[in-house]
């Protein structure tokens, strides 16, 4: 099992002198909920001045018609320069891949559909290697999937959790209608749950996330994926290095679990909303 | 020529027959497990049965929503359960997991596969993929503009559906779990608590919404037939019979129109006005002829009003005192003018003279809902006929 990193600085060195090689790329145009993004050149660029690492490219936005031929245009040059993987959320992309042979394997990142076994396993027959797990799952049912599919796994460790993207531009929007200055990022509090919400509008629409940073790293105890996966995104950027280096001292096991989880849980001190309390399926009372 | 499906929820058996009676050429409906409505009332194995049965009697047809985002705990038993719901007569399931596409393909020839909206398909490529999978019909996203719409159906010819009335996501369908974080509620496992319509308090201590205003696409109906749509559909499996009746019987007459080239300015005016004073929001068309923008939702908290145009539900006849029998919704009295409306398109404008009650004793207002009423009336009129309010007494 092995850290994966999205980063937030250029210069890799502060990630890979802690031991992580691996890092997952949001590409330019075609990555959504990510605040720092890297044109196909930039990639190519880190990919040629670090050759020992791991690159994977995000791509999840919502494709539309007037997108496709471009889109065909840039995986075909992704093709070229060999990356590890491209995380993909419109089916566009797998059409494309079957349809031109590509060889660059796939990851299903569709982020909160990745919920169970069965699914994981026809895309897995689709040529897809790889998939993101949902973040809203709870402890015992990842252990599960993981256990039940084919498919090899990351597990989004830490990250300021996406929680919702819409086509709408929801803070132009706002601004329009109540005369604020045009904001294209703005915290909004839900006062019964009592949580803050940070939503950032770019061109291809506006996302959510929530506003807490869960506390995850009580899953690794029995967690066996492929990539655990860092978010440095909204993040300090000591703060993070911080929490990466205990993670890859247990990953190489340097120190214990518990010795992780102990010095994390001093660091994190939201608890993770899914982890221990499954979402409520049929809010109707039985007998109808 | 193939003419466009009408397609109407149905929360319940009697919903089912309102919309069928009312002009729907299919409805979908939830079962008790495995759709996006967990607080619907849903239907049994059994009201499936009696469902298929009633709506093959007038060659209609029945879909079966099956389109939660299934966690593991919840595939157990999908399997049995599909192969029930084909024996009791189901035409189509609507699916967002292609897992189960292909699951449903593989042993059934006798249904269809929809897709769900609630995987937000948004163009061509993904829908080839999906056809790929023997996809008979997608649900596109509601995000969609009329060019686009157009193109997926000239460059894919798959049956494609189309959402043209009622509630809409701030988000994208299957992108949004505000619900799962605020209420503990799974979005996309039917338990939906709407939170893109609650207010939330900005930085600077401003109130914040963002709730959409509902969808109303009557006056394109003519270019959504006309650029290939195959199904119409109308949101909403948790709506009253009174708004189902009249949103249905409306298209039903905009969509007939249409067809018989029928469809005046004068008409659609007249379809948009019972629309606009059944719905409890604002509409707009949103995506379909423009950018979204600030007027397709509310910025300044939450602004619903209440409909209380539904008078009442004709059950019955009085043949002795020449009287409709009916059951009372909302508030009227003596002198208001009032139209009542036939699942057959029939409508009859009148002003109540005379009002009575069960038992023929005298009222001057009806004020108790759920009252059984008597007004006179010449004519026998078919089950599931309704009373609305055209004008108040007070403004005549």
């Amino acid at each position: 099992m092995k850290s994966i990193v999205v980063p937030t600085k250029d210069n890799l060195e502060d990630y890979q002198k802690l031991g992580t090689q691996s890092f997952l790329l949001p590409l330019k145009n075609y990555a959504v909920s990510y605040p720092k993004v890297y044109s196909i050149e930039e990639i190519e660029e880190m990919k040629r001045k670090n050759p020992n690492s791991e690159f994977f490219i995000v791509m999840n936005k919502t494709i539309f018609n007037k997108d496709l031929d471009s889109l065909v245009e840039i995986l075909e040059k992704i093709e070229t320069f060999a990356v590890q993987g491209i995380l993909f959320y419109d089916l566009a992309l797998l059409e494309i891949k079957h349809r031109f042979h590509l060889k660059t394997p796939f990851v299903w990142n569709q982020t909160h559909m990745v919920t169970n076994a069965k699914t994981c396993n026809y895309y897995f027959d689709n040529e897809v290697s790889y998939a993101v797990i949902s973040g809203e799952l709870a402890r015992e049912e990842i252990y599960h999937l993981v256990e039940s599919t084919k498919m090899k796994l990351f597990y989004t460790l830490l990250s300021y959790p996406i929680v919702a993207h819409s086509r709408r531009h929801l803070l132009t929007n706002y601004a329009k209608t109540s005369n604020k200055s045009d904001k294209k990022n703005l915290v909004i509090h839900e006062k019964v749950s009592n949580q803050d919400y940070l939503i950032e509008e770019i061109s291809e629409g506006t996302s959510f996330f929530y506003h807490a940073l869960p506390n995850h790293f009580s899953v690794l105890k029995k967690l066996d994926v492929s990539y655990v996966v860092l978010n440095e995104s909204y993040i300090d950027h000591a703060f993070f290095l911080q929490l990466l280096s205990y993670t890859n001292r247990y990953l190489q096991n340097e120190i214990s679990f518990n010795e992780m989880l102990e010095t994390v849980n001093k660091l994190l001190s939201s608890s993770a909303p899914f982890l221990d309390n499954k979402t409520i399926y049929c809010v109707k009372k039985e007998g109808r | 020529m193939k003419k466009v499906e009408l397609l109407a929820p149905a929360g319940d058996l009697e919903r089912l027959k309102v919309n069928l009676l009312y002009g729907a050429d299919a409805v979908y409906i939830g079962g008790e497990k495995y759709g996006l409505r967990a607080n619907a009332t849903n239907f049994s194995l059994e009201e499936i049965k009696e469902g298929c049965i009633f709506a093959h009697k007038f060659s209609k047809k029945v879909y079966l929503t099956l389109n939660i985002v299934f966690h593991d705990e919840d595939m157990d038993g999908v399997e049995h359960y599909i192969h029930q719901v084909v024996d009791a007569g189901i035409d189509a399931f609507i699916v967002s997991d292609p897992f189960l596409i292909s699951y449903i393909k593989n042993h059934f020839s006798n249904v269809e596969v929809h897709l769900s909206t609630q995987n937000s398909t948004t163009n061509v490529l993904a829908v080839s993929f999906f056809q790929k999978q023997g996809l008979d019909r997608v649900v596109l996203a509601r995000e969609l503009s009329k060019d686009e719409i157009k193109e997926i159906i000239d460059k894919t010819k798959i049956d494609t559906e189309v959402f043209i009335h009622g509630a809409m996501c701030t988000c994208y369908s299957g992108r949004c779990t505000l619900s799962n974080y605020v209420t503990g509620r799974d979005a996309n496992r039917g338990g939906c608590a709407q939170v893109c319509r609650f207010a939330f308090k900005a930085e600077d201590a401003s109130t914040f919404t963002m709730a959409t205003k509902d969808l109303n696409m009557a006056c394109y109906i003519s270019d959504l037939i006309d650029i290939g749509v195959c199904s119409l559909k109308v949101e909403g499996r948790m709506r009253s019979l009174y708004y189902l009746a009249t949103v249905i019987g409306t298209y039903r007459r905009l969509i007939d129109a249409h067809y018989e080239k029928k469809l005046s300015p004068a008409m659609l005016s007249s379809c948009e006005k019972v629309l606009k004073r059944v719905s409890n929001r604002e509409n707009s068309t949103h995506f379909f002829m423009r950018d979204e923008d600030y007027t397709d939702q509310y910025y300044t908290g939450r602004q619903e009003l209440s409909n209380q145009d539904y008078l009442g539900l004709i059950t019955d006849y009085d043949t002795k005192n020449k009287c409709l029998i009916m059951v009372e919704r909302n508030y009227f009295e003596v002198g208001d003018s009032v139209e009542i409306f036939t699942p057959s398109g029939e409508v009859f404008q009148m002003v109540i003279e005379h009002l009575y009650d069960e038992d023929m004793q005298k009222l001057e207002v009806a004020r108790h809902p759920e009252q059984i009423l008597k007004i006179p009336f010449e004519k026998i009129l078919p089950p599931y006929s309704m009373m609305r309010l055209i004008n108040k007494k007070s403004e005549v």
